[in-house]
């Protein structure tokens, strides 16, 4: 039987769980990820920092954590368009503090060229921010139980619009979402054209 | 380093603002106040908070270390300049 259990409900230290959950949170957030940060791995440790971090959009006590038995399949993040503007602000500070020099200047070229991708959410909108599976559950019909719960955890909180963003070639997460009722409500590109993302949204 | 009053860093920020958001075709919103946070607001995004920090740091001519800065504060304008005014005064006393 299979059931989802929240990061912060899960355990007495929900940042132990930072490696299970890791690998398919940069892969959710990737290419995008990867191509800010400067590469892979700056984008791996960024990310497992701010996965520590209470207030971030990745944080830990955010993941919805979906098991079967005491295995953990995957899982999703998501949080209303209110929350994710604070969370966003967060990480913002975040790296603000970190980056000096060179490499402030180096990300900052990055984030100038990708200012474009992601349209802003909405307050009324309930946001999936990341969600994925660990690759040995993936092809497993797991996707759509992540969605199943993302949308009942939206309903319970009274929201009627929900929204993601994908990347354009990801073209397996699309075809998903489009079977789930998604439909594309804008594509973006990065100002050199080398990253796309499109938005989807479902109303109900 | 150059020391910079509170007023002093106040004043840098709206004016470098007003220019940042009139090349957007944009202006300060009329209740734009010192409470005022600064990327809740939609005035600046992330892109523009490292802007900021850079251009008053260029202001102060000096690096100013934001890590003891509370998160939270670091985009509300009171706070921000409260901070930079300080640490200014710190690093010539």
């Amino acid at each position: 039987m299979y059931s989802f259990q929240r990061g912060a409900e899960f355990c007495d230290d929900p940042n132990a769980l930072i490696s299970i959950a890791l690998p398919w949170v940069l892969a959710a957030g990737d290419p995008y990820y990867s191509w800010v940060f400067g590469g892979k791995e700056q984008a791996t440790t960024i990310l497992e920092n701010w996965m520590r971090r209470s207030s971030s959009e990745v944080s830990m006590l955010r993941v919805s954590f979906l098991k079967s038995a005491s295995e953990v399949l995957g899982g999703f993040i998501a949080m209303g368009g209110a929350d994710l503007k604070r969370a966003r602000k967060a990480d913002a500070v975040a790296i603000a503090k970190s980056s000096s020099g060179s490499t402030r200047e180096a990300f900052m070229a990055r984030l100038a060229n990708g200012s474009n991708l992601f349209p802003p959410v909405a307050d009324a909108e309930y946001y999936l921010s990341k969600m994925g599976l660990g690759s040995s559950f993936i092809g497993k019909g797991h996707g759509r139980r992540l969605l199943d719960q993302f949308i009942r955890d939206g309903d319970l909180l009274g929201y009627m619009r929900y929204r993601l963003d994908v990347h354009v070639g990801n073209l397996s997460a699309i075809s998903l979402y489009e079977h789930y009722g998604f439909a594309v409500a804008d594509r973006h590109l990065s100002l050199d054209g080398a990253l796309g993302y499109c938005s989807m949204v479902l109303e109900r | 380093m150059m020391l910079v009053s509170y007023e002093d860093v106040r004043e840098f920020i709206r004016e470098y603002l007003s220019r940042k958001l009139k090349g957007q075709g944009r202006g300060l919103p009329a209740d734009f106040s010192e409470d005022c946070d600064l990327l809740l607001s939609g005035i600046i995004d992330s892109l523009g908070l490292l802007e900021l920090i850079m251009e008053i740091q260029e202001h102060c001519a000096c690096e100013i270390d934001f890590e003891s800065l509370n998160p939270e504060l670091m985009t509300v304008v009171r706070p921000l300049c409260e901070f930079v005014a300080d640490q200014t005064r710190n690093a010539v006393s």
